[in-house]
């Protein structure tokens, strides 16, 4: 093993950690900003292991759509969202987050068996991977994958419309205003304790917030 | 196997660049004064006394843009294997990622009348 | 064309003359031209600094900074080591975890974009596959840290600026993209130095903006619109949001948004300056000029003359770029978000496209002008 493997190992190591981590923490953490914040974490983690397999283009069209428009979708949705509320306690959440619990494990051993059942080694002693990886997705898209990608502009376009009706609802929830009536806006200002004369006048609370 | 040339240099790069903001933030908290009266810590408000946090609820109009960027972001992805691979593609890959691109106008016109687009 | 300077090999091949084994010289190697590049990205935002100053004195008849060294150039550096010393005042209902790490997202693309940015044939740091995609892809990171930004002061101005600043960069995003790949399509590659050796041959015919016009404009408005330069600078306009997201920050964290922003402005300028203006490349071809003098094109002295040549016109186009980024600042007016948003999706995002096509139908008609 030279160095430049043992450079792959280690960033192989280390980047699965990472990821394995955001990912536990988006779902663990109870403040959702945190979770939405610590997913973009795992995307570029993703990223990475892509990039290490081979795949450049991959790699940087994952964080150019999934950190950057993806995961930006996702904040903003929290912030439109985002209300400092408490919740009712539910009855019983133990029990559903205990069977949420069973269902991934049951998805997480499905994979396992899989993975450690598929024979591997035909996929890694064959061709020798692509260098120019940009080149050849542009020819591939454009012969023996052209309908994928054609249908792919149709399902953009689906997506766009669908989301836009869905989102387009004629009330839009920042324009109700808070049941209960504000009372009109009014100075709030805190009545100025006596000043000593020594202080001078820069000790006022207006010019000491700045 | 890797194969891809000249990554090496992004991984040390990466690890060279996050010395940037480490080194910078850690100089500074070694030379800055310290130990502030609680009035600094006071969120500014133009100099009244702050009301009601900040964490609010907000506008929907930010995410309408969103929405329409993620489609037309995913569609600059696929154009870039297009673009380079162009030269080898022809007249017929030309008319294919015309028929890609009018489908997606499509749905920026649509965006554009039903007010998607508008601010407000 | 000459192959030029090759530093690296030059290095690895001394130190393995010393007896040490190739990985070794090459890992010696590694840091050399990152460093030096941080270092002169530094220097560069310092001498962005001190000419945005000047100029703007400039353009409001008033003389600008003049003690601070001669002519006032140190000033940038008397304003950075002022930052340093500030006190760092973390607002007490913000979240201090996100409030430190929002100018480090914000600061390390930027940085980091500067892998794919050439000075000269071999004068990059390194030539990867996907080059300038690279730095589309890294600049939409940033987003992120600004909403990190707006969000963990728990300030109404910092989250309003927030989200401006990231509805803005995402808006022109997909124009700057469009922008490139019509340069893209020309070169066949992605890789900076493809673009430029694209581009040479011909001198200053050569160039792409005289084949991307277009192109040159809506990478240029995009440029500034991501670098929130006026009059595109919503997010901190003074007038209504104080700072916009920056509102809450003081020192070191307000220092790194501010080395951000200017890394970002001269990124773009080389940026569009390798793009558009045949980065490295002389206005006359150099084979040109040594044939002129009777030089032998393979002396090391040419190389080096070559080699610095290079780097000099480089900078030279960056700084036209940030020339016209100070001076479009005081003559236009600041938009407004609606009218900003307007221009990116209704303007210059269907020119964009329109562009794009333009060019592969040209690239068809033409293939000996447009790169074959």
């Amino acid at each position: 093993m030279n160095l430049a493997e043992g450079v792959q190992i280690v960033s192989f190591g280390l980047l699965g950690l990472a990821m394995i981590g955001a990912a536990l923490g988006v779902v663990l953490l109870q403040n959702i900003v945190y979770s939405a914040f610590l997913l973009g974490g795992v995307f570029i983690s993703i990223s990475g292991l892509y990039l290490l397999l081979n795949a450049d283009f991959v790699a940087a069209a994952q964080v150019l759509i999934y950190v950057g428009a993806v995961n930006v979708l996702i904040l903003f949705a929290i912030m439109l969202v985002n209300k400092q509320e408490d919740f009712d306690p539910i009855i019983g959440r133990w029990v559903r987050q205990g069977a949420t619990a069973l269902v991934c494990f049951g998805l997480f051993s499905l994979l396992g068996v899989m993975v450690l059942q598929t024979s591997w080694s035909s996929s890694t002693s064959g061709a020798k991977p692509a260098v120019d990886t940009t080149v050849l997705l542009g020819e591939h898209f454009f012969s023996d994958f052209l309908l994928p990608f054609e249908l792919a502009s149709v399902l953009l376009l689906m997506a766009l419309v669908g989301a836009i009706v869905i989102a387009r609802r004629e009330y839009l929830p920042e324009e109700i205003v808070s049941p209960q009536q504000q009372p009109p806006l009014t100075l709030p200002e805190r009545a100025r304790q006596p000043i000593a004369i020594s202080a001078g006048t820069s000790s006022s609370p207006q010019s000491t917030s700045e | 196997m890797f194969v891809l040339s000249g990554y090496e240099y992004l991984l040390g790069f990466i690890l060279v660049v996050s010395t940037v903001p480490v080194l910078a933030l850690t100089a500074s908290k070694l030379l800055r004064p310290s130990g502030r009266d609680p009035e600094t810590r006071t969120t500014y408000e133009s100099g009244m006394e702050p009301k009601g946090g900040a964490w609010i609820q907000f506008n929907i109009r930010y995410y309408m843009f969103a929405l329409v960027f993620v489609i037309f972001d995913v569609e600059t992805v696929f154009l870039y294997p297009w673009a380079v691979a162009f030269h080898r593609l022809g007249l017929l890959g030309f008319v294919e990622a015309l028929i890609f691109i009018a489908i997606l106008i499509v749905g920026l016109v649509y965006a554009w009348r039903k007010g998607a687009l508008e601010w407000s | 064309m000459t192959p030029g300077i090759d530093l690296q090999q030059r290095f690895i091949e001394t130190l393995r003359d010393l007896g040490l084994p190739q990985g070794v010289a090459k890992v010696a190697w590694l840091p050399l031209p990152m460093i030096l590049i941080i270092i002169g990205a530094t220097l560069g935002v310092l001498v962005t600094v001190w000419l945005e100053r000047k100029i703007s004195a400039a353009a409001q008849q008033r003389i600008g900074p003049e003690f601070a060294g001669p002519l006032g150039i140190l000033q940038a550096v008397a304003d950075g080591l002022k930052l340093v010393f500030k006190a760092d005042i973390v607002p007490a209902k913000a979240d201090p975890w996100l409030f430190t790490l929002a100018p480090v997202i914000v600061v390390f693309p930027a940085f980091l974009s500067y892998l794919i940015v050439p000075f000269g044939q071999n004068l990059l740091i390194s030539n990867v596959g996907i080059g300038i995609f690279l730095w589309i892809s890294l600049s939409s990171i940033a987003p992120i840290g600004l909403m990190m930004a707006g969000y963990s002061s728990n300030n109404k101005y910092s989250l309003l600026g927030g989200l401006r600043a990231v509805a803005q960069s995402i808006s022109y995003e997909v124009p700057l993209a469009l922008a490139v790949l019509a340069v893209v399509m020309m070169s066949n590659s992605l890789s900076t130095i493809d673009i430029v050796e694209q581009q040479s041959g011909y001198g200053i015919l050569g160039w792409n903006v005289w084949r991307q016009p277009i192109g040159l404009i809506l990478f240029w408005i995009a440029a500034l619109a991501e670098t929130e330069r006026l009059p595109f600078d919503l997010p901190e306009a003074e007038e209504e949001l104080v700072a916009g997201y920056q509102t809450e920050y003081s020192g070191m964290k307000f220092g790194l948004f501010y080395v951000a922003s200017y890394v970002n402005l001269v990124l773009s300028a080389l940026l569009a300056s390798i793009l558009y203006f045949g980065g490295w490349d002389f206005p006359i071809p150099l084979t040109v000029v040594s044939g002129w003098l009777s030089i032998n094109e393979t002396g090391p002295i040419f190389q080096i003359v070559v080699a610095s040549l290079g780097i000099t016109m480089t900078l030279l186009k960056a700084y036209f770029f940030v020339f016209l980024a100070i001076l479009l600042r005081w003559t236009v007016p600041r938009v407004r978000i609606d009218q900003l948003l307007d221009l990116g999706w209704k303007f210059l995002l269907p020119i964009g496209l329109v562009n794009l096509l333009l060019t592969a139908g040209l690239k068809l008609a033409f293939p000996f002008a447009f790169g074959g």
